[in-house]
């Protein structure tokens, strides 16, 4: 056994055999040998191994559960869930997580989940936006958005997307808002629309700079969001039934 | 008449790495790419295969037996001989995955990792240290702080065995 080289089995052969392992043995592996340690955390491994097929033993449920702290002010927890081989009862498969950055007012979400998007998801609540990977149960809070908007002004979130720009391999979320006037500062029908992206591997958001004005508003009702080949899409809130549709290369 | 006259089934020498010599029809051992390279390109009777073992040897030519048998009505049959086929200590099993490797029989490949990913998964960090044969180049602070940053990875009934 000379200095730690893997002797017994090439390393393409091991890497061919990591990739069939689930994320939770691959997270123990990763400290078996330097070599291993990196390989793990590659992009190209890591989208080798979201390309191959899941296994049904891989898959859980992911509750989310608002737990009351004080009146008006609810912590989030996840929940892990399975189902039995043989029955019909969901038991926990591991312990629930503690988002500690997102609180709700009600006992409701904020906003539904975003995702699972290349096996993300991206959690919000009117002001922190986590995202998340349910296999390594790390999280993470986004910087929040730089863009407010000036005194006498309300901006508002309309809708929010999550999804993934595979040419340049980077997962994005896409916010659309809308600024208006408060009195008695500013009339009401002062309006603009406003659109930014937040890039995950840069940290940061940036505003982009031509927003139709024209856009219909989002319809806000569950699973109106969905990303679907390479771009965000929402159904939009007329009475013709039209959907709004971001390209995420954008 | 030509040698090479339809119907007539070829024969070809395989050599174990104790030398030990398997004589078998030439059509099982296309389903290896680098043997069928070998006998298409350089006409070869006899191929030396010093770095496999004779048991290992012995194992991939039944499966490549078994295999050339395969059809639609055995299916459920040849499953079942591929459970078993794998069924053996891990360090057999890797040998064999470690050969057809070499030997480049894909399906089988597949079905081999699929098979050593199955029997590690539960495997303490020990453990696959024992059976890849590694030694951790990691220091023991920087292993303490892994299992401080993924802490529910450590958790659980993990396996010690090597086989």
């Amino acid at each position: 056994m000379a200095n730690g080289i893997v002797k017994k089995v090439p390393e393409d052969l091991v890497n061919s055999v990591l990739l069939r392992l689930p994320v939770k043995t691959l997270m123990r592996f990763k400290c078996v040998y330097k070599a291993w340690y990196s390989n793990v955390q590659s992009s190209t491994f890591i989208s080798l191994h979201l390309n191959r097929t899941t296994r049904v033993n891989d898959e859980f449920i992911l509750f989310t559960n608002s737990i009351k702290e004080e009146p008006n002010r609810f912590k989030v927890l996840l929940s892990f869930m399975s189902i039995d081989n043989d029955g019909d009862d969901l038991h926990p498969i591991s312990p629930d997580l503690d988002m500690l950055y997102l609180t709700t007012i009600s006992s409701n979400l904020y906003r539904r989940p975003l995702g699972p998007c290349r096996g993300l998801i991206v959690l919000t609540d009117k002001v922190n936006a986590i995202i998340f990977n349910p296999a390594t149960r790390h999280y993470r809070l986004l910087r929040p958005s730089p863009f407010g908007c000036p005194l006498g002004f309300h901006r508002s979130i309309e809708d929010v997307g999550f999804g993934f720009d595979s040419i340049a391999n980077e997962y994005k979320i896409v916010r659309v808002s809308e600024v208006q006037g408060e009195p008695p500062f500013n009339d009401f029908n002062m309006r603009e629309r406003k659109v930014d992206v937040y890039e995950l591997s840069m940290d940061s958001w940036r505003e982009l700079n031509f927003v139709e004005q024209q856009l219909p508003q989002v319809d806000r009702y569950p699973c109106s969001e969905m990303f679907y080949k390479g771009a965000s899409h929402w159904f939009g809130n007329t009475n013709m039934g039209v959907i709004l549709c971001f390209d995420m290369s954008t | 008449m030509a040698s090479s006259t339809t119907g007539e089934k070829k024969i070809l020498t395989l050599k174990g790495g104790d030398n030990e010599e398997f004589i078998l029809e030439e059509s099982l051992v296309l389903q290896s790419e680098l043997l069928k390279n070998m006998v298409k390109e350089e006409r070869v009777s006899s191929i030396p295969l010093p770095s496999i073992k004779s048991k290992t040897l012995v194992k991939i030519i039944e499966y490549l037996k078994k295999h050339a048998e395969l059809t639609p009505s055995n299916k459920e049959e040849f499953k079942n001989f591929e459970k078993e086929f794998v069924n053996v200590v891990l360090e057999e099993l890797l040998d064999i995955t470690v050969a057809v490797n070499y030997l480049k029989i894909n399906g089988l490949l597949e079905f081999c990792c699929q098979a050593v990913a199955d029997r590690i998964k539960d495997k303490s960090v020990e453990a696959v240290r024992k059976i890849f044969r590694i030694e951790s180049d990691f220091t023991p602070e920087e292993e303490s702080e892994f299992r401080k940053e993924t802490p529910e990875a450590f958790e659980g009934d993990l396996d010690d065995t090597t086989n």
